[in-house]
């Protein structure tokens, strides 16, 4: 069969911006699993076969073989559509409400190496005219109006390097934007989710317990501890006293000067969530982590079930914002 | 087998054991090509990470030195290193390995050797960067339907993928890119880009990869299968159809392919010249020994990637004389020859010779007339294998690359003083000329064709009908003329034979009665009553084209199966014929004739409006159109229709024509060869007709007919000539000019160009 240039196309642009190994591959790799575990009559479905291919791979990767996806090299795109509950539309004359179409956002989701985002090319070739990657990164994030970005706690304790991997691209991307005119409000246009990720690592969640920002769900078997959204910023400001290079809290500044305070939202995420024995089906404060590391040549792995945290909630606060800016067609 | 030294250049891609950063380059040769030109192929042409490595990209990358554009060819091998990274991933490594072009070209090594060779060696080679690879024999290949398909469909510039191979080895998968790349002319390797895996969620420029599924803008073959080819792509279906041959043997085709080492590139200017190719490899029209710019090294030849003026004189009069084409300006695909695929040919506007002839090899051309060739020294470029540190800098984009050379010449400050000096002269000349010339013209208009009553002295009067159809009789016979030594002057006329001049010498066509379509293979029969008494004598008979051609699905029919429908019944053959009644008694009725000659065909008639509907829609396999749509339709044609009976002018020429003239006129006629009459070569009479002359009568030495031409031309009408020569003086002045004013930009930052801080001292600068 040759190609279809009728293939549908994505109504909604996002990207996803983080250091190397700040778990952006593995988010998405989890994307299919929050959804399908979570209360929400939401779904993700994948809007062309390599798309779906993708979501089956990753989430069998992860729930059979226990593994985590292997570092992109190149920029990966996705075609995913969330088709969430159906829409209740109001009766005439004060009718019974009837079921409308279910609502869909169509997402373009792109997943570049952590490393183009970095210092390693120099400021200079951030301008697109050099490195055919970095016009490209620069390409997808002008085209983009929703941006995950990923804060990696533990690396920031470790490099410190945060910061120099969001404000080169960031810059460029204000001037691309506002050479474009679609800088009218002194900030960018894009929404952007900030994860705070691997929150299930005990450092980060034991500041996190330390601040007093955990809170259980009541309606979770498993009470699960999590920090709502409200607190995720006050743990990101907390997480980057203890940068290695100290220039954290200037990621924490760049955001606010660039967006606007009503299109940014912070989550504190973990892909792979917490151990969860079986048996207890609880929480255990002392025995909680699901990663265990490999040895010397050997991957990786995930101990137990997966409870992905905030991993489906960044998306759908994207989706729906960016749904209400432009809303999805629906032949 | 023969194994072959080629030198190479490396750098490994990967992340040091234990490392938080990204993928970057963590060594290289550091020879010749700096780190920065690994950085930007690596950017290129990413794939991803398969899970099943190894996998292997070819890529392609030009080097610029100075002036002068030197291909490489790219092989990337992508392997787990055994190490992993600060968060416990898997380390991959690729190493790049940059070979030269002309290394491989003169060996003919395939993707499959070169990979087996360098795959072998340590992640960090030393030097000598030198690897033994065995020659390539083409003709071990058995390209499937699969391949044949992949190749048809990258001659229409396209991606493709294939799709369904997930499980095949990557060894199969190399090897398939060897025989796709095999059915294509060697040379085409400059350009094709390819993997043995991709991922399907990945953006890449690669023209031919295996994917699980293809990306939008590609084409999809299916591994052991094929694909579908719409009747849109025209081209593909020729291309499908020459690789199908059952004419020509495959071994002498892939032999023939190989050997044509020429840089092609999948450009809209140079495609059609590869299908060409295509269609001459193993046919015996191509010379054995035709590889085309780049050839075999012989002692004393040039070195074709040091180029240098020598080489693109060479190169340029190739391609001229050889395949000329439509250039196509901002192509992303352009051919870094300079000055070689110029324009759209017309007749007229380039030699007949260039036109029509079949490939040449270089060799075989020698230098155009009043061209003196460049014979390189050393100074004008580096020995092969030996490329100047500047180069370290210098990987461009091949376009860039193409640009920068077209904009600067590469004479130095002499040349250039002398060509500015030069060009004025010229000007001044040939305006003086021009003007002189016009001052002493005749006064009044210059006289309309067919004004004058009688004929110049030396004019060979060519009295035919004035048929549309009969335009190829006409030039075929006015350009014999003019072969021969004599200026023609073709006159039209209902009736040639009674209006024909007697005193002068004349050439008459007058039309054959058709032999009666009932009667298979009856032959034409000669006028009853030649104008014999007027001293006019029948020479030859010239058959003309049929309006009408045979355009076929090749989806649907095979053209063996569609020609012998035409011999035999045959139920599932069903062809459509347009309705010609509405457009005057004068046209032909092909339904009529194919229901007297053929009765037992299915034909079904279709508003002449559209003709090709019924085979759009396939309802049926076959259709006969006018030549004008089946020339933009991409249907291939089918020479079925070569047994129709068709009409044929006669000859006829009188006393005063002398011998020499009949002579011509009868090999003229006898070198048409009616079975091709339906083929694309006869769309344009005119062309046509000059093609045929210019194989049937070569063009002597001192080149009688042309002198006779001009000078009949400035008696004539002294005025359009002499303009000409003022608007080419003025040309040549305003060359001079913009010579001029470039001239002290062009020669300053040369002379203080700065060397790249890592590249050692040029013996040669």
């Amino acid at each position: 069969m040759q190609p279809d240039p009728s293939r549908e196309r994505p109504d909604h642009n996002i990207a996803m911006w983080g250091a190397p190994g700040s778990g952006k591959t593995t988010l998405l790799a989890a994307l299919f699993i929050a959804l399908t575990k979570s209360d929400d009559d939401w779904k993700i479905i994948g809007s062309d076969p390599a798309s779906s291919d993708y979501l089956i791979e990753k989430t069998n990767a992860l729930l059979r073989g226990k593994l985590f996806p292997e570092a992109n090299m190149t920029m990966e795109r996705y075609h995913w559509t969330l088709l969430g509950p159906a829409l209740r539309k109001p009766g005439f004359w004060s009718r019974k409400a009837k079921p409308g179409p279910p609502a869909r956002i169509g997402i373009g989701m792109t997943d570049a190496p952590g490393g183009w985002y970095g210092p390693a090319g120099g400021p200079s070739a951030l301008d697109g005219s050099g490195d055919p990657r970095l016009q490209k990164l620069l390409d997808n994030l002008e085209r983009s109006r929703g941006i995950v970005f990923l804060y990696d706690p533990i690396r920031e304790f470790t490099l410190g390097d945060a910061f120099d991997h969001m404000h080169a691209p960031l810059t460029r991307l204000a001037e691309r934007m506002l050479a474009a005119g679609e800088f009218t409000d002194g900030k960018l246009p894009h929404h952007i989710a900030v994860c705070v990720t691997k929150f299930d690592d005990p450092r980060v969640l034991e500041t996190a317990e330390k601040r007093r920002l955990l809170t259980v769900d009541i309606d979770d078997p498993y009470r699960l501890p999590r920090v709502t959204s409200e607190d995720a910023r006050e743990l990101f400001h907390e997480l980057c006293q203890v940068s290695a290079s100290g220039t954290a809290d200037m990621v924490l500044k760049a955001l606010d000067q660039f967006f606007h305070p009503d299109r940014i939202r912070f989550f504190a995420t973990s892909s792979i969530g917490f151990y969860v024995d079986r048996r207890t089906k609880r929480f255990d404060w002392d025995d909680f982590q699901n990663m265990v590391p490999g040895e010397a040549d050997e991957d990786s792995r995930i101990r137990g079930q997966l409870h992905p945290i905030n991993v489906v909630e960044p998306m759908l606060w994207l989706g729906q914002r960016l749904a209400a800016i432009r809303p999805t067609v629906v032949s | 087998m023969t194994d072959h030294e080629i030198g190479f250049e490396w750098a490994l891609e990967g992340k040091r054991p234990g490392a938080h950063d990204d993928y970057e380059l963590l060594d290289w040769s550091d020879d010749r090509l700096g780190p920065e030109v690994f950085e930007k192929i690596r950017s290129r042409y990413a794939t991803g990470l398969s899970a099943d490595l190894p996998q292997v990209t070819i890529a392609v990358a030009a080097t610029r030195e100075r002036e002068q554009v030197s291909h490489h060819i790219v092989l990337a091998a992508q392997e787990w290193s055994g190490h992993r990274d600060a968060t416990n991933r898997k380390i991959a490594y690729t190493r790049w390995f940059y070979v030269p072009y002309q290394d491989l070209a003169v060996h003919q090594v395939s993707y499959e050797a070169l990979y087996h060779a360098l795959a072998g060696l340590p992640a960090t080679p030393s030097p000598p960067l030198v690897v033994r690879v065995p020659e390539f024999d083409p003709t071990a290949l058995v390209p499937g339907s699969d391949a044949r398909y992949a190749a048809a469909l990258l001659l229409t510039g396209r991606p493709v993928c294939v799709v369904g191979a997930d499980r095949v080895p990557m060894i199969e998968r190399l090897r398939f890119l060897d025989t796709v790349a095999a059915l294509l002319p060697y040379g085409m390797r400059t350009r094709l880009t390819a993997a043995t895996w991709t991922s399907s969620t990945a953006r890449h420029k690669l023209r031919l990869s295996f994917a699980r599924h293809a990306p939008e803008n590609a084409y999809e073959v299916r591994w052991g299968h094929g694909a579908e080819i719409t009747w849109r792509d025209g081209r593909a279906n020729v291309c499908l159809g020459l690789l199908a041959r059952h004419d020509v043997q495959l071994e002498d085709m892939l032999r023939g392919l190989a050997g044509l080492t020429d840089p092609l590139s999948f450009g809209p200017e140079d495609l059609p010249n590869a299908a060409r190719l295509l269609e001459y490899a193993g046919s015996g029209l191509l010379s054995p020994d035709a590889t085309g710019v780049w050839r075999k090294a012989k002692p004393g030849s040039e070195d074709p990637r040091a180029g240098g003026p020598g080489a693109d004189t060479v190169v340029a009069a190739g391609h001229r004389k050889a395949l000329p084409g439509p250039s196509a300006p901002g192509s992303e695909d352009r051919d870094p020859v300079p000055g070689g695929g110029g324009g759209v040919p017309e007749a007229g506007a380039v030699p007949p010779a260039a036109v029509t002839v079949p490939y040449r090899p270089t060799a075989a051309v020698g230098p155009a007339p009043g061209t003196v060739p460049h014979r390189p020294t050393a100074a004008a470029g580096p020995a092969p294998n030996t490329v100047p540190p500047s180069m370290r800098a210098a990987l461009g984009e091949l376009e860039q690359a193409d640009r920068e050379r077209r904009l600067r010449p590469g004479w130095g400050l002499h040349g250039k003083v002398t060509m500015v000096v030069a060009f004025a002269t010229l000007a001044i000349t040939l305006i003086g000329t021009g003007v002189v010339a016009m001052l002493l013209a005749p006064g009044g208009d210059p006289p309309a064709a067919g004004d004058s009553a009688g004929t110049e002295p030396g004019t060979v009067v060519v009295q035919a009908p004035p048929g549309q159809e009969d335009a190829f009789a006409r030039n075929l016979v006015a350009k014999a003329v003019q072969r021969t030594g004599y200026r023609s002057e073709i006159r039209l006329s209902d009736a040639p034979a009674e209006t024909a001049p007697v005193a002068e010498p004349a050439v008459v066509l007058v039309e054959i009665p058709p032999a009666d379509p009932a009667l298979s293979g009856a032959l034409p029969t000669w006028p009853v009553d030649p104008p014999a008494a007027q001293g006019f004598s029948a020479v030859a008979a010239i058959p003309v084209p049929n309006r009408d051609v045979l355009v076929y699905d090749a989806g649907l029919i095979k053209p063996e199966k569609l020609t012998a429908a035409f011999a035999r019944p045959d139920k599932e053959v069903r062809i459509s014929v347009p309705d010609t009644s509405q457009e005057g008694p004068s046209r032909e009725r092909p339904e009529q004739i194919l229901r007297q000659r053929h009765p037992w065909l299915h034909l079904e008639t279709v508003p002449g409006t559209d003709p090709l509907r019924a085979l759009r829609d396939k309802a049926v396999q076959a259709a006969i159109v006018p030549r004008e749509a089946a020339r933009d339709s991409g249907y291939p044609r089918s020479e079925a229709l070569a047994g129709m009976p068709s009409r044929s002018l006669l000859i006829l020429c009188n006393q005063a024509g002398g011998r020499a003239l009949r002579d011509a006129l009868d090999t003229v006629a006898r070198s048409i060869d009616p079975g091709r009459l339906a083929s694309e070569d006869f769309d344009s009479p005119v062309t046509a007709a000059a093609r045929l002359v210019e194989s049937a009568l070569p063009s002597p030495s001192g080149a009688v007919p042309h002198a006779g031409d001009r000078e009949s031309d400035w008696r004539e009408d002294p005025f359009w000539p002499a303009l000409s020569l003022v608007a080419a003086g003025s040309a040549a002045g305003f060359l001079a000019l913009l010579l001029g004013i470039r001239l002290p930009t062009r020669i300053e930052p040369h002379r203080h160009q700065s060397r790249p801080p890592s590249a050692p001292a040029s013996p040669d600068s």
